[in-house]
């Protein structure tokens, strides 16, 4: 019991350590966001920092092409041993606050598959959106009707909040993006 | 990155300041019947307004409308960066973040907090990032112009607000844009459009909140295999009309960035309202 108190310590004094270094310039994770989740819990964009990260931007009721983002994303899923898929998040950011909300993220989730513990589907609110989609290179504009014509790009970041590859691929696997993926995984 | 330079137009053409002073705010103060400077010397009021815009916001529609708003009169000058920055520091030259600012940020001043000999107080800043810019509005408790906010003042000339139909005023716009230059870049104050408003035209280009909402396709989200997704403005661009060429190479220019990028010719000016 001991033992595991001291190691639980030392993982904790490891983590703080890891949160104290500073950023590397270009890492997103410098970017102030506070999200929302699928479950209502408010996470900063920072906590992601550790671990490799697939991101995309979204909102849930596009019936076009984000489902296809979304199972884009399985797609890679399904292409990693699991302790691959253990070490990974995979997180989908609404370009819609003024309709998504953790419910209507939710059945997105449901709808799509996404249920797994490493996804997180958020919102933010819309200056956090517009500075997202800066700091990423994506494209978006809302529509009269209040839909969303974006660009559909899957960005991978290093655990530093370093993008490291991006595609736009939705048809199949993009063995670019796959090959840095795989590396990024296994540092 | 790096784009052509372009120089103001040789001749540039004089408002007349009775003109330049009747504001929509003059009508708006008059009938709620306040009797307040309802212009400030450095922000013109623009009253809510609807126009046709370059950049249709969807399919079958074609009006915008604008709500009423604050627009500086002039683009930031360098003598104001550089007081933001003395007080902002970490958007110093040698503080800002690489992912907020590129390598050429400000890299026409002599240091981080001198401009030197070779820029003017006067000139209007450049080599600024989205975020630089921004941040700058919002250190002033305003924001960065929508695109349709900047599109309909700047479609105004000297005695009419909405000059774009004039072959003239589009020449104008034209000639710069083929002007390389090694010169200089004027003080801000040149001339003043019918909303009292300078520099829309013929000195730099602007940075507006929105710049990367520019260019997307209304129809991105319906497609299936995405990956023509970045490049499908092309299509917006071939069906709008032709007038609107000389605003469409600004559009161009502006969705061809992202927003840590500096130019020499890229400043900003600030705006305030509800959008």
């Amino acid at each position: 019991m001991k033992g595991r108190w001291l190691c639980l310590t030392g993982a904790f004094l490891a983590s703080a350590a890891w949160a104290a270094a500073p950023l590397p310039g270009d890492s997103i994770y410098q970017l102030p966001l506070e999200l929302t989740l699928q479950d209502g819990a408010q996470a900063s964009l920072g906590t992601l920092r550790g671990r490799p990260v697939v991101l995309t931007m979204f909102y849930a009721s596009c019936d076009g092409v984000c489902p296809i983002i979304a199972l884009s994303m399985r797609r890679m899923e399904a292409a990693l041993s699991t302790a691959q898929r253990e070490r990974l998040r995979w997180v989908m950011v609404s370009f819609d606050p003024a309709r998504d909300t953790p419910g209507s993220l939710r059945e997105f989730a449901a709808n799509n598959h996404l249920e797994a513990p490493g996804w997180w589907l958020a919102r933010a609110d819309e200056a956090g959106v517009r500075n997202l989609a800066a700091v990423l290179g994506i494209r978006y504009r809302k529509l009269p009707g209040g839909a969303f014509s974006h660009s559909t790009e899957i960005i991978l970041l290093d655990g530093e909040g370093v993008i490291r590859a991006r595609t736009s691929n939705l048809n199949q696997l993009d063995a670019g993006f796959m090959q840095v993926l795989g590396k990024e995984l296994t540092r | 990155m790096r784009w052509p330079e372009a120089a103001p137009p040789r001749s540039v053409r004089r408002a007349r300041p009775i003109e330049a002073m009747r504001t929509a705010t003059f009508s708006h103060a008059w009938l709620l019947g306040v009797a307040t400077a309802a212009v400030a010397a450095d922000s013109a009021s623009i009253g809510a307004g609807r126009f046709e815009s370059a950049v249709p916001p969807a399919q079958g529609v074609a009006t915008v409308e604008v709500a009423a708003f604050d627009l500086d009169t002039k683009p930031v000058t360098n003598a104001q960066f550089l007081a933001f920055v003395r007080t902002h520091r970490s958007w110093r030259r040698d503080h800002v973040s690489r992912l907020f600012a590129d390598a050429e940020y400000l890299s026409h001043w002599r240091s981080a907090t001198a401009f030197g000999a070779a820029a003017r107080p006067s000139q209007p800043v450049t080599h600024v990032s989205w975020f630089a810019a921004k941040a700058y509005c919002e250190a002033r408790g305003a924001r960065l112009p929508t695109w349709y906010e900047w599109e309909y003042v700047a479609a105004a000339d000297g005695t009419t607000p909405d000059a774009r139909g004039n072959p003239l005023w589009r020449q104008a716009i034209l000639d710069w844009y083929a002007h390389p230059s090694a010169q200089p870049l004027a003080d801000v104050g040149r001339a003043p459009n019918y909303y009292g408003v300078f520099d829309l035209h013929g000195l730099i280009w602007e940075w507006v909140l929105d710049f990367n909402a520019l260019l997307v396709s209304n129809d991105s989200r319906e497609q299936g295999g995405a990956d023509r997704a970045r490049f499908c403005g092309e299509g917006a661009l071939s069906t709008v009309d032709r007038e609107h060429y000389a605003v469409l190479m600004r559009i161009a220019f502006l969705s061809s960035l992202e927003a840590a990028y500096t130019t020499a010719n890229l400043g900003f000016r600030c705006a305030r309202g509800e959008r």
